[in-house]
């Protein structure tokens, strides 16, 4: 058989294997050949090392460092070493340039001051390395990533180790047979619409596949047109032979991201756990390795790529570290690539991992509560030790907070209303330091009514239902006592100034306004909780000028009123006031059998405007009888502004009592008729000579805020001489009052008619 | 007669010296807590003052209860101190000359103050730990390590 023929008849026979061959391979190892350094889903390949194959020595060979510095001695090390190993190299296979990393020692240059070795100076150097992972070459042709010859050198000299690796036992060629333009048009199809981009610049390598074999590549990058998109591939074709798709990796590492959340006692432990994402949690990726912190959504992002490691959420962050004392500390990993997302759940279940869960959750909102006034040097990484032996407390300590273990006929405190308050100790002591305990223990308490949006601070702490401190009671200052005693005034304060401010604002922004003006004061470390109500009138202030008044002030000073806490004067009107009164005379005494209205007057106002009412009467009934009495902006006589209502009552027929109420409000420009109503059942009423004064003036100076009112002397008499029954073709009224929102947001009470 | 009161002084004498030669565990048979002893340790936080209650009468009766919000529970422990746990505790109370402690022992924190206090035959010595600090105001404040040690063998004798 001719030469030729042989040839052809081989050709024939490899081809009909081929051919059997790709009968019975899949086709996605034919589009896919199996890669030492390609596994990943077809989306995304990136490399994975683990599958190339690595044969490591001990040669024990030296190589002269010089005395210099550490990088001359690192390129001395790269040489020495490189020329050392060549040998080892199989023949056609060479070491390509390299640089060389210096590891450990000291960073004084060996010798540079010729003072005799120590034993010290020789442990160094043992411990001293020089690494350097040389690229390999074939007959002059790189060979890809990952196949590479590794030296370790040590300080003295001494070539520790090498590691020869994705070594081929053969090489099918060194000159292509395939012109790098049709290799670019192969892999062009393969990539589909990810290979539009421009024309690639291919360059020949050699590619080993995980049989060791050794093929030569084209090489080259395609990507796609778009400027942004991320779908960007390096290519192996093959350069002799069938050009076919020998491997390709993503170029684009999609960064590792994902939520963090948690199960959390959301009230109390003795209420329902919910999911919550976790803000300003600290996520570790292992490789490389690189710390994270998720955002306000919980959401964490690493800020350059990796491919699949482990992501790992502890219950640590930058403003808190929780020590748990029961046992391990709560966290969660995931391993994987970039995509999908890792989303970590902390899936705490038992009372013990649901208190670090709670604890860290609550410490961090918190801080958020108190974000404007805290620095980033202000209690970072605090320690929050969750689960301590003991029970029904917990404290700050001065320099953590700490929550102790369910028992005792209490739960455990590692929640909300406990956490907020502790942190609040943690503010005043940093904001100059805790300089008075009553004020400190009030301020507590207002950081968990600010937080919480409710009054009761300390749900279910003695046990299910519960209420260990309510600010909605009325504890007037000075409250003698402990210092809880002595802070409830002010927690009393914080409360009924988000209800003022709901008169006026939506929910969140009194919550809101709220947490500014309380917060404010707590930044200027109050000596005591009357200079922290007046710092938070300077602090709402806009002119630095109190005597004006302040933006929020009478809601401020209603509040402080409230709990009878001393605050700064009432403003002097500034511009033109208007006002406007209603009354009837001592006679003939105004009879009142159910709910009416007894008086009303009217106001025009220009602008906002901040209005007081007085309403005062005498009364007397025949028998002993309560009723109730209240203001408002509107005609039904079953309505009245919360703050206005007074419940009353006449314990002793037939003697003359003071009836009457005091209020004020921020109404909106334009026309208001106040209506003075008496809700009454079971009984009646009789008035002697009473008055109804409406005052509106504008809050804070400036210009002319109202500039017309008009007055009306509605109810008044029609006979002097004859009693007047007024509303007594009403139902009598149902003694059933319920509190709501009027359309403008403002507190009403009702009552059944 | 001058004889026989002489051989009564002189019995006398011999049994009088003879009890003080007596060993301290003999004596110890004796509760060496005469008056009342109580001993608090409390710390101040969220829910006010919580803490442990532990009185040891002059019959060596010992009841431990809790303190609750400002409130004492009923005993949750009773019980009666061995004649070795009396000499314990009969030592202790010797050793840190407990009838010799100062009123006051450090300043009380603003807020969140841990204190144990001893009272013992109508005095009574309180110790301020500062903010839930478990540890000695300072290392040289005998006073304060005098107070610490009766509180640890109060508790370890009844056991809590």
């Amino acid at each position: 058989m001719r030469q030729r023929d042989l040839i052809w008849t081989s050709a024939k026979f490899i081809g009909t294997i081929s051919v059997l061959a790709a009968t019975v391979i899949p086709s996605s190892a034919q589009q896919r050949p199996t890669s030492p350094v390609a596994a990943a889903p077809a989306e995304n390949r990136y490399p994975d090392g683990s599958k190339l194959q690595s044969q490591y020595s001990s040669v024990q060979r030296a190589v002269v460092l010089p005395s210099a510095a550490p990088s001359v001695r690192a390129n001395s090390a790269g040489f020495a070493s490189a020329a050392a190993v060549q040998t080892d190299l199989p023949e056609g296979f060479s070491l390509l340039a390299a640089p060389t990393s210096h590891v450990g020692g000291t960073d004084q240059p060996a010798g540079a001051n010729m003072a005799p070795a120590t034993a010290a100076d020789r442990v160094a150097s043992a411990t001293e390395k020089f690494i350097t992972v040389f690229p390999l070459a074939y007959r002059g042709v790189p060979l890809s990533k990952g196949s590479d010859y590794l030296t370790i050198v040590d300080g003295n000299g001494q070539i520790q180790a090498t590691r020869k690796r994705a070594m081929p036992s053969k090489v099918d060629a060194t000159q292509p047979t395939v012109a790098a333009g049709e290799a670019v048009q192969v892999a062009r199809r393969d990539a589909g619409a990810a290979s539009a981009g421009p024309d690639p610049k291919p360059e020949l390598q050699i590619w080993v596949d995980d049989r060791q074999n050794g093929n030569l590549s084209w090489t080259f990058t395609l990507g796609p047109s778009a400027v942004g998109d991320s779908n960007v591939r390096k290519y192996w074709v093959a350069a002799v032979g069938e050009p076919r798709v020998l491997n390709w990796e993503s170029q684009v590492y999609h960064n590792h991201n994902g939520v963090v959340s948690g199960n959390i006692w959301a009230a109390s432990p003795f209420q329902a756990a919910e999911s919550r994402a976790f803000p300003s949690l600290e996520v570790t990726r292992l490789l490389p390795n690189e710390k994270a912190i998720t955002n306000a959504e919980g959401r964490y992002t690493y800020t350059t790529p990796a491919a699949s490691t482990e992501v790992r959420a502890k219950l640590r962050g930058p403003w808190f570290i929780i020590n748990n004392q029961s046992g391990p500390g709560l966290e969660s990993a995931q391993t994987g690539p970039a995509i999908p997302p890792i989303n970590l759940h902390l899936g705490a279940s038992g009372e013990d991992q649901l208190a670090q869960d709670s604890a860290f959750y609550w410490a961090n909102v918190a801080r958020d509560l108190a974000r404007n006034i805290l620095g980033p040097a202000e209690l970072p990484g605090l320690p929050v030790r969750t689960n301590i032996n003991d029970t029904c407390n917990a404290f700050w300590d001065g320099s953590s907070i700490n929550f102790f273990k369910a028992g005792n006929g209490c739960p455990n405190t590692a929640y909300s209303d406990v956490v907020m308050h502790e942190y609040g100790h943690g503010v005043d002591a940093v904001k100059g330091g805790i300089v008075h305990g009553g004020y400190s223990e009030g301020f507590g308490d207002a950081m968990a009514v600010l937080a919480t949006h409710q009054p009761c601070v300390g749900r279910d702490f003695f046990g299910a239902g519960t209420c260990l401190r309510s600010a909605s009671d009325v504890i007037l200052w000075p409250s003698p006592g402990g210092v809880h005693t002595q802070g409830r005034p002010y927690g009393g304060f914080t409360w009924e100034l988000v209800q003022q401010l709901k008169q006026t604002f939506s929910e969140e922004e009194s919550y809101a306004i709220a947490t500014r003006l309380v917060l404010g004061a707590a930044a200027a470390n109050p000596s005591d909780i009357v200079d922290a109500v007046r710092l938070s009138f300077i602090v709402d202030d806009n002119d630095g000028n109190l005597t004006n008044g302040t933006p929020h002030f009478r809601a401020l000073a209603n509040a402080a009123d409230s709990r009878k806490i001393p605050r700064p004067e009432d403003p002097k009107v500034g511009g033109p006031s208007v006002s406007a009164d209603a009354s009837f005379p001592w006679t003939p005494v105004k009879v009142v059998p159910a709910n009416s209205n007894i008086l009303q007057a009217s106001i025009h106002l220009d602008k906002p405007g901040k209005v007081h009412i007085s309403a005062n009467t005498s009364a007397r009934s025949a028998t002993p009888v309560q009723f109730q009495t209240g203001v408002y902006n509107a005609a039904p006589v079953n309505i009245v502004w919360t703050d206005s209502f007074r419940s009353l009552s006449l314990p002793t027929a037939n003697q003359w009592a003071q009836v009457g109420t005091m209020f004020a409000i921020d109404l909106p420009a334009g026309d208001h008729t106040i209506y003075w109503k008496i809700w009454i059942a079971g009984g009646s009423l009789s008035l002697s000579a009473g008055t109804l004064m409406v005052e509106a003036f504008e809050p804070a100076g400036g210009p002319s805020a109202l500039t017309a009112a008009v007055t009306e002397a509605g109810g008044q008499s029609a006979a002097m001489n004859e009693p007047t029954t007024v509303g007594a073709n009403l139902a009598p009224a149902a003694p059933t009052i319920g509190m709501s929102r009027d359309e403008a947001g403002r507190g009403i009470t009702t009552v059944r008619q | 007669m001058q004889l026989r009161t002489a051989r009564i002084a002189s019995w006398l004498l011999a049994s009088a010296l003879a009890c003080m030669a007596l060993p301290l565990q003999a004596q110890a048979a004796e509760c060496p807590v005469k008056p009342m002893l109580t001993v608090k340790d409390t710390q101040d936080g969220f829910a006010g003052t919580t803490g442990t209650i532990w009185t040891i009468k002059p019959d060596c009766s010992y009841d431990v209860a809790r303190l609750r919000g400002g409130e004492v529970s009923p005993p949750h422990l009773k019980g009666q101190l061995t004649p070795e746990q009396q000499s314990q505790l009969a030592a202790a109370l010797s050793a840190a000359a407990v009838e010799t402690l100062p009123a006051r022992i450090g300043e009380p924190a603003p807020v969140n103050s841990r204190q144990i206090s001893i009272e013992y035959g109508g005095k009574t010595a309180v110790l301020n730990l500062g903010m839930g600090d478990p540890a000695l105001p300072g290392a040289s404040d005998d006073t304060a390590r005098r107070v610490v040690e009766i509180g640890r063998v109060v508790k370890a004798v009844t056991g809590e």
